[in-house]
């Protein structure tokens, strides 16, 4: 090492406020590390993340000579970035920087205040013993393909596409029902204004289709996504329509003729029929229909029929149709996958399967909607219409046994349902709820109003509701049973039809497309996103953001307005054109490289290759995220993770065991 | 009511559970025999939250569990509140606080002392040592003791086992109260 | 099939389960091998009462099974099945209790050194029993009574609140079933005795549903609940069901007199449904 690159440590302890002081005792840690060689020197501040902490550093890197430096305070996710910003703005490489965590890892987990500073001054001279070890990493620009993947076509993927494609961006969204719309497009009305979610939401759906920016894939899944931020290359499997929708004018006679009639349909929650060939709803977008090979007579049983065929005049039926596979390359991806309501089934003492009038709060929005099973009319199976209603709450949610969150939409939609009740039938509604949730702009109102309304609010939850009779007279209701914890009395209320207001859970096959994009799960299976409070839309994976309830459960204004910070986030990527590759990345040296190719199988990203004429394996350093994989496989200690040699582990170790 | 008292009831296997009781009320829209205690299990357990023990141990709730766990495997935050009723009975057994005049703790002891003399029970002889307590009680089961008869259903003579003195020491091994509940 | 039987206090005084399960048994070749010297399990007395002396009291019986050669332990009363399964839970998640209950059974001469799996007859029974072949019973509807302490709390058997192990094993020995929503509510166990007038409507909300479902005869799987759903229509208007066991029924459908399977014995008699041709 030559004298002028002979190590010069500064050392800084952050106080963070009341974090870390005074349960850490940062001046003796201070005067400890202080002692240590190659250390010139170490102070302690209040927050060193602040400007004047900055500051500190920077002019101790000009006035006393430093070449290295340390900061002792959080978590290297919260400010690695602003302390390395800090190093490189007073002309040092970055990467002779490094963190020590006394936060997170020390004094808020730590009872003990001699202890915990004791921690503190291992760890900070273990930082110090790795930083002596540091050597200057470049970054390097790449460009970046000005389009976006939105995955999910509700109102979530249609907003961030929509937002994304004015921008001026090239928007693919992929849907995989066989029209976009998701939930919304089920509701009838929406809290608390009750708007029409129609009239708000088909014009939207319109624009998706119309717009020049955004191509739509329906009825299609993505397939496998490769490359990293800024370059994603994507395959997306358009599953065989069996309608060509180039030649589909949308007439609907096929739809009309098709002889298969009694296929459950999804779209209204089993509680109708609908033909084999199909769109979900009149106002699907694209208003092509789909056939149902499974129960399609030519597809799914071998018959002969093709009535579709004969009456269809632009000769659009083909059932020669096979998957197809797209790939694109796009610059970022919006996740936008949704949720599904919970299955109250395993609830046994709901009834819910075993009463025919016991409906889950997706079918009732399909009971209500003027375009659902009854067109709008809220009845009983048995056509009348019901005179007392039970509203369940917290059906499956804030339950360990089942979702132990609370799903946040559930009490605003069943005071929704309520009043609808209220105003279409004149029912009785008895809301059965534990505690009400009403945070949002004009929801406590809509709570008030609702109340108003005669609505009978019984805090209390439902124990059990059973179709036993007790009095003659109810022949024929449920009886709902629940403590009123407010009045400590059993109340046992025979109803005609009771709302399970059940929770949300993630979407079906949420995992499969986690597993895709690298981007984890939390314990709920709810996209992680990067950061609780100040990072909501970003993943942990560059280029890849969040964009409504796949993140976790949120109502529609929360959710359109994540889906414009997603579709903002993804713009703001693009807009900028390039991006800086990580410098941690993995270097496999020529000279010891055997050959072998354990690295290539080991590589999740495809960043290695083999070069032929050396006879060695060769990173891609545009594709490699430094995962180390690697360099745990390579037999002969030829690969290795920059930023993560032997000496520096091997410096940072040994200063904790001596 | 004396809120700085020692919890009585802080050795109960599980008793932290009841922090995290959100006061739903199911347990107690669950019980069958809810109508006949005064605090049902919700409410119990928001009285020994709030210290409130003198109240609990002369409740009489407990000693309305009928054992049928519907409260427990509905609970949405798995209390096991049948086992807890089993300890609340245990503590106010030990702490001699269960509710004069209450008949239920008088069935217990002669259930108890039944098994205590013979190592079975034999529900006639149960009967007879509650009914010294309860006259108008045994009385009134007269006739259908007279039915059970008729049909070979009624046992006079008392079962028991081999060496009822080995359950007697069972007993009394079993007597310290240091034993957590 | 040999099995290691614990009858319960309740057993021999019950209307016929005792003379039904020895005769299905027998027919069926299940050899039933009564735990010598059994005492009390304790039933829903002794947990309240004294935890240690209420698991000592059962583990007593763990350590005789043992002694006999048997993994399983098989009870038929509902009450025994789940104090048992309390006390072997106990045992296996405390370390300290099951210490000092060591200590106790020692001084009475035992030694556990492992817990038995404690089994209801019921599935015994619907391993055991064969198909239906015959049409006889197929017109008599039945309704499945559970009581509380089968599926709960543990419901590893099934479900907690509907359970349907019972109607499917009726039904595959020949009679008709007939769906209720009663069939793990609550009789007032031993409250009723006491409790009379607090407890009948209870056992008698029990009857009215399955009747109001259809149902001719009542099947149940515990002393206790025949006991007191037998008892509560005496002093009822309403309808009249025989409340039989399990065991009566499957001795039925395996060709067995009444008699044999002391259906004489229930208050509710069941000469009416059952002598039909």
């Amino acid at each position: 090492m030559t004298t002028q690159n002979k190590p010069r440590i500064g050392v800084y302890i952050c106080h963070c406020g009341m974090n870390i002081a005074p349960k850490v005792d940062v001046e003796e840690v201070a005067r400890s590390i202080q002692t240590l060689d190659h250390v010139t020197v170490a102070r302690d501040y209040k927050f060193m993340c602040s400007n004047p902490g900055q500051d500190m550093i920077i002019n101790d890197i000009k006035e006393l000579g430093l070449n290295r430096v340390v900061v002792a305070s959080c978590s290297p996710r919260m400010h690695e970035k602003t302390f390395r910003n800090a190093v490189k703005t007073a002309g040092l490489n970055p990467y002779y920087f490094q963190m020590a965590n006394i936060r997170e890892q020390v004094s808020w987990v730590t009872k003990d205040s001699q202890e915990a500073t004791e921690k503190a001054k291992s760890l900070v001279a273990a930082a110090v013993g790795r930083v002596f070890f540091h050597q200057p990493l470049e970054t390097r620009e790449v460009s970046v393909t000005k389009s976006v993947l939105v995955i999910g076509g509700g109102i979530a993927g249609m907003q961030a596409a929509l937002t994304s494609a004015n921008a001026g961006y090239e928007v693919y969204l992929v849907e995989r029902e066989p029209s976009i719309g998701g939930h919304m497009a089920k509701f009838d009305k929406t809290f608390p204004t009750l708007d029409c979610a129609a009239c708000i939401m088909t014009p939207k759906m319109v624009d998706v289709l119309q717009h020049p920016g955004i191509t739509l894939y329906t009825w299609s899944e993505v397939h496998k996504v490769e490359g990293f931020i800024g370059n994603f290359e994507v395959t997306i499997k358009k599953n065989p329509r069996y309608v060509d929708e180039k030649k589909c004018t949308g007439c609907g006679t096929c739809m009309q003729k098709c002889p298969t009639k009694k296929v459950v349909s999804e779209f209204n929650e089993g509680l109708s029929f609908r033909t084999a060939i199909y769109t979900p709803f009149p106002q699907a977008v694209p208003n092509v229909p789909v056939i149902d090979a499974d129960h399609c007579r030519v597809l799914g049983q071998n018959k002969k029929c093709g009535v579709c065929v004969k009456f269809c005049e632009t000769k659009a039926i083909d059932f020669e149709q096979k998957p197809e596979f797209v790939t694109l390359t796009v610059g970022a991806i919006i996740t936008a996958t949704g949720f599904q309501a919970v299955n109250p089934s395993g609830m046994e003492q709901y009834g819910y399967g075993r009463f025919p009038e016991v409906y889950t709060s997706l079918e009732f929005e399909r009971l209500n909607n003027a375009t659902g099973p009854t067109s709008g009319k809220v009845v009983m199976k048995n056509g009348k219409v019901p005179e007392r209603v039970a509203i369940v709450h917290c059906v499956g949610s804030r339950d360990t046994r089942h979702k132990k969150y609370c799903s946040r939409v559930c009490c605003m939609y069943s005071m929704k349902f309520a009043h609808l009740l209220r105003e279409k039938t004149g029912a009785e509604v008895w809301e059965f709820y534990i505690d009400i949730r009403s945070p949002g702009k004009l929801y406590e109102e809509f709570y008030n109003r609702v109340q108003e309304e005669g609505v009978r609010f019984i805090r209390g939850r439902v124990a059990e509701i059973t179709d036993i009779v007790d009095d003659a007279t109810d022949e024929g209701r449920l009886t709902v049973i629940a403590e009123s914890t407010l009045t400590r009395r059993t109340v046992r209320v025979p109803v005609d039809m009771v709302v399970l207001s059940v929770g949300l859970e993630p979407a079906r096959g949420s995992e499969d497309i986690g597993r895709l994009l690298g981007v984890s799960r939390d314990g709920d299976g709810w996209f992680n996103e990067l950061h609780a409070k100040l990072a909501p839309v970003a993943t942990p994976i560059s280029g890849i953001f969040l964009a409504g309830c796949c993140q976790g459960p949120k109502d529609i204004p929360d959710t359109v307005a994540q889906s414009m910070g997603a579709a903002g986030e993804a713009i703001a990527l693009l807009a900028k054109g390039i991006v800086t590759t990580q410098a941690e990345i993995s270097r496999i040296d020529p000279d010891l490289c055997s050959g072998c190719k354990s690295c290539i199988e080991s590589c999740s990203y495809s960043a290695i290759r083999f070069d032929e004429a050396r006879k060695v394996a060769v990173v891609n350093e545009a594709l490699c995220m430094g995962c180390g994989s690697c360099a745990a496989a390579c037999p002969s200690s030829a690969a290795g993770v920059k930023h993560f040699t032997d000496q520096q582990v091997m410096g940072e170790i040994e200063s904790i065991l001596l | 009511m004396s809120q700085n008292d020692t919890n009585p009831f802080s050795t109960i296997a599980h008793l932290e559970s009841i922090n995290q009781c959100i006061q739903c009320g199911t347990c107690s829209g669950s019980c069958p025999l809810a109508d006949l205690m005064d605090h049902a299990p919700r409410e119990l357990f928001a009285l020994i939250r709030e210290g409130a023990y003198e109240e609990v141990l002369h409740s009489n709730t407990p000693w309305f569990c009928v054992s049928c766990y519907a409260c427990m495997v509905r609970c949405p935050r798995e209390i096991p509140v049948t086992d807890l009723m089993y300890a609340l009975k245990e503590v106010i057994t030990k702490q001699g606080t269960a509710p004069q005049n209450l008949k239920m703790p008088d069935m217990y002891q002669a259930f108890s002392r039944n098994i205590k003399d013979t190592g079975k029970v034999t529900e006639s002889l149960v009967m007879a040592r509650y009914g010294m307590k309860h006259p108008m009680d045994a009385l009134k089961n007269i006739p259908l003791a007279i039915k059970m008869q008729m049909r070979g259903r009624l046992e006079l003579k008392a079962q028991k086992v081999a060496d009822p003195k080995s359950i007697a020491r069972l007993f009394e091994l079993t007597e310290t109260s240091k034993d957590k509940p | 099939m040999k099995i290691c039987f614990y009858p319960g206090c309740s057993f021999a005084t019950s209307a016929g389960y005792k003379e039904s399960t020895e005769a299905v048994c027998r027919k069926l070749n299940i050899e039933l091998n009564e735990i010598p010297d059994w005492n009390c399990c304790g039933a829903t007395v002794m947990f309240g009462e004294n935890k240690l002396r209420a698991t000592a009291l059962a583990a007593r019986h763990f350590a005789l099974v043992q002694t006999m050669g048997f993994e399983d332990l098989v009870t038929g009363c509902n009450a025994c099945y789940a104090t048992l399964r309390k006390a072997a839970r106990l045992l296996t998640e405390d370390q300290e209790l099951f210490q000092k209950t060591q200590e106790v059974l020692q001084n009475l001469g035992l030694k556990l050194d492992r817990i038995p799996k404690i089994r209801h007859l019921l599935e015994v029974l619907m391993e055991a029993m064969p198909d239906s072949t015959s049409d006889r019973y197929k017109t008599l509807s039945v309704g499945a009574y559970y009581g509380c302490q089968l599926t709960r709390p543990d419901q590893d058997l099934d479900k907690g609140d509907y359970p349907e192990i019972l109607e499917h094993f009726l039904d595959r020995i020949g009679f008709s079933v007939k769906e209720h929503s009663a069939r793990t509510q609550c009789c007032g166990a031993s409250h009723a005795v006491i409790y009379k007038n607090e407890c009948q409507g209870l056992s008698q909300r029990i009857i009215r549903e399955i009747a109001n479902k259809g149902a001719e005869v009542i099947a149940t799987i515990c002393p206790l609940c025949q006991f007191n759903l037998d008892q509560a229509q005496i002093q009822d208007n309403g309808p009249r069901l025989p409340v039989t066991y399990f065991t009566q029924l499957a001795g039925l459908a395996l060709g067995l007199a009444p008699a044999e399977l002391g259906l004489n014995k229930l208050l509710v008699s069941a000469d009416k449904v059952l002598t039909r041709p």
